[in-house]
């Protein structure tokens, strides 16, 4: 038991690999950029702010995948969350602090009701989230009358547009909740026991964890966080679209393979995450910035994708 | 467990063929299934809303349907239209080409089809095609930021999604305008895919690059309002002209409060209206013209007064 937690805690060559390969697409993008301009300090701030929605359901979602499961519903409880959000916040209405809550309890309630049917229900998660995912995308459509929820009061706006000095609030929102589970997950009795769950739920099981309950708790954690990036998302674009947020789930997918994160549970680091997201947000930053098509954005996300697993499998088999 | 889940089932489907069975009630009227790409933005909701009422005026009963942005689903909900015996069928694709058999399934059945919104691949199976001119659309939008920012400029482009309809008709508009205007270039251009949140992010990353920009010009106004939310965040809103297509509501409140430039109405409800009442003749046995445009009007904040909203 105590050996699987050391083994998931120690630096791997493959983490390195990860962050030698982020470093070096760091180097490449500002080599080419007009003017060296990719790490300008604008720029720098910008790719924060543009990694922030993704870092942060990716931190939800890496919970989830450490634990054994899937989350495909994150990307509509954005949609849902926003919407609920926006019509909650129109000027003069409530204070700003009501629909930041709204969206949070939209996103609890419906990573509860995913937690409940994977752990309770006995059903594959990847069944219940893409049950969940279809039906919250229905209901964000049928709660906002199939249109785009507009005039947000200003308040509202700052919340995600707001900057400190020069350092935008966004990427501030990400680096905290980034540092929390990063704390959460190797400091505490809880994320040890999120690793177990996802390592072997029998072990688990019989040294006296509540699997199902663990279980319950890291989707209601990834349905939390989908809701907070709703209304962030709702903020950025003063708008709740009953669409956004679409496909959202595959980015914050990508971003936990990408930084290390075993897809059959059990092994990863909030750190390989955070990379992993701040790779996506390079990528369409600096392919933007050389003007390159956005259809090549796509094929460079995927090549690196399947390079990152490959990577992982290679590590596990020199174990 | 597995007992609940199929007693749950066969509820649900038993519902869902009541709910078929009340909401195709017509009363006697004459029947016409509406067959939508999808009703998830203001455009799709406004010209089905101003469809369902135009009907109502004429004694027509229009019955709605979701297609899901899937080609393979609107050809099934067509041929469901066809078994069901609708009067007629109005249907916006979602494919040009995709929506090939659903044509045939209605020419076989002798049902009038007409297409709105976009043309299908093979227009001569269908009796009539009611909407908005795309090309007309996208030279107008260009011809007024032009009128705008003047004979020397550049411009950015925001794309919907590449290779679509709209994306590749209103490009060829802004494309045969610009030919005739050459101290007017595009300097940036990128999807990004009819959403307000991609659009944002391209933009931030626009302005980040400090090219100059006269003006953004986005194929729809949810991509607009994106890019207007950018250049709000760099405080440059008022050195960059901001227009898009389609005068959706959140657009036009935009247009309202000083925000956007500008956007094309294509007489979104009008399409809507127009298209029901084309089937009406139809269904009457009328001639009717092969190709109905609704006009192209620039909105801007000096006529955004007289916008019929459909409401």
């Amino acid at each position: 038991m105590n050996a699987v937690i050391r083994r998931a805690k120690a630096w791997s060559v493959r983490d390195a690999g990860i962050l030698l390969v982020f470093l070096a697409l760091v180097l490449v993008l500002w080599l080419v950029s007009p003017e060296h301009h990719f790490l300008s300090v604008n720029n720098v701030l910008l790719i924060l702010v543009q990694t922030t929605i993704n870092g942060i359901l990716a931190m939800g979602m890496m919970f989830v995948i450490i634990s054994g499961e899937i989350d495909l519903s994150v990307g509509s409880t954005i949609g849902l969350a926003g919407v609920v959000a926006a019509m909650l916040a129109h000027p003069g209405e409530y204070p700003v602090i009501v629909p930041i809550v709204a969206a949070l309890v939209v996103g609890a309630l419906v990573g509860l009701l995913n937690g409940i049917g994977v752990a309770y229900g006995a059903i594959p998660s990847f069944i219940v989230t893409l049950g969940t995912m279809t039906a919250v995308r229905g209901l964000a459509l049928i709660v906002s009358g199939g249109a785009p929820i507009f005039n947000v009061s200003e308040t509202f706006e700052a919340f995600a547009s707001a900057r400190i000095g020069r350092f935008p609030v966004m990427a501030v929102y990400l680096l905290v909740i980034f540092l929390v589970c990063a704390f959460v997950l190797r400091r505490t009795v809880y994320g040890r026991r999120v690793y177990a769950v996802g390592g072997n739920p029998v072990a688990a099981e019989v040294s006296g964890v509540n699997v199902r309950r663990s279980k319950v708790s890291v989707f209601v954690i990834a349905g939390l966080l989908a809701g907070f990036c709703g209304v962030l998302l709702a903020s950025r674009t003063i708008s709740g679209a009953p669409t956004a947020g679409e496909s959202y789930e595959l980015d914050a997918i990508a971003a936990v393979v990408i930084g290390g994160v075993s897809m059959s549970g059990g092994r990863g680091r909030a750190s390989g995450v955070l990379i992993g997201a701040l790779m996506i947000a390079v990528i369409a930053n600096g392919l933007d910035i050389l003007g390159i098509d956005a259809n090549f954005q796509r094929l460079v996300k995927g090549v690196i994708i399947v390079a990152a697993v490959l990577l992982d499998v290679k590590a596990r088999q020199r174990r | 467990m597995q007992r609940v889940l199929a007693a749950v089932g066969a509820l649900i489907a038993a519902a869902s063929i009541l709910s078929a069975c009340t909401l195709g009630a017509s009363d006697g009227r004459p029947r016409i299934a509406l067959v939508m790409s999808h009703m998830t933005n203001s455009f799709t909701t406004t010209v089905a809303g101003a469809a369902v009422q135009e009907g109502d005026r004429l004694g027509l009963a229009v019955t709605v349907f979701d297609a899901k942005s899937d080609a393979a689903t609107q050809i099934s909900q067509i041929e469901s239209a066809v078994a069901q015996g609708y009067d007629g069928i109005l249907v916006e694709p979602v494919s040009k080409e995709g929506i090939a058999p659903g044509l045939k399934a209605a020419n076989e059945a002798e049902i009038p089809i007409a297409t709105i919104v976009q043309q299908a691949e093979q227009q001569d199976r269908a009796a009539a095609y009611i909407g908005g001119d795309d090309t007309a659309a996208g030279r107008l939008q260009m011809e007024k930021v032009i009128e705008a920012i003047g004979e020397e400029g550049t411009v950015a482009v925001l794309y919907g999604p590449m290779g679509s309809d709209g994306q590749l008709q209103r490009k060829a508009g802004y494309d045969a305008v610009l030919a005739e205007h050459p101290g007017v270039s595009i300097v940036l251009e990128q999807t990004a895919n009819w959403d307000t949140a991609e659009a944002l992010t391209v933009t931030e990353n626009w302005l980040s690059t400090g090219t100059h920009i006269d003006a953004i010009v986005a194929q729809n106004d949810s991509m607009a309002l994106g890019a207007l939310k950018a250049l709000t965040n760099a405080s440059r809103q008022d050195e960059v002209h901001v227009s898009g297509v389609d005068a959706t509501d959140d657009g036009v409140a935009s247009i309202r409060n000083g925000g956007m430039a500008g956007t094309v109405s294509q007489d979104t409800a009008g399409i809507g209206r127009l298209a029901v009442d084309t089937m009406d003749k139809l269904i009457k046995g009328e001639t009717v013209e092969a190709v109905n445009f609704t006009e192209a009007v620039w909105i801007t904040a000096d006529n955004v007064d007289t916008l019929d909203t459909g409401d």
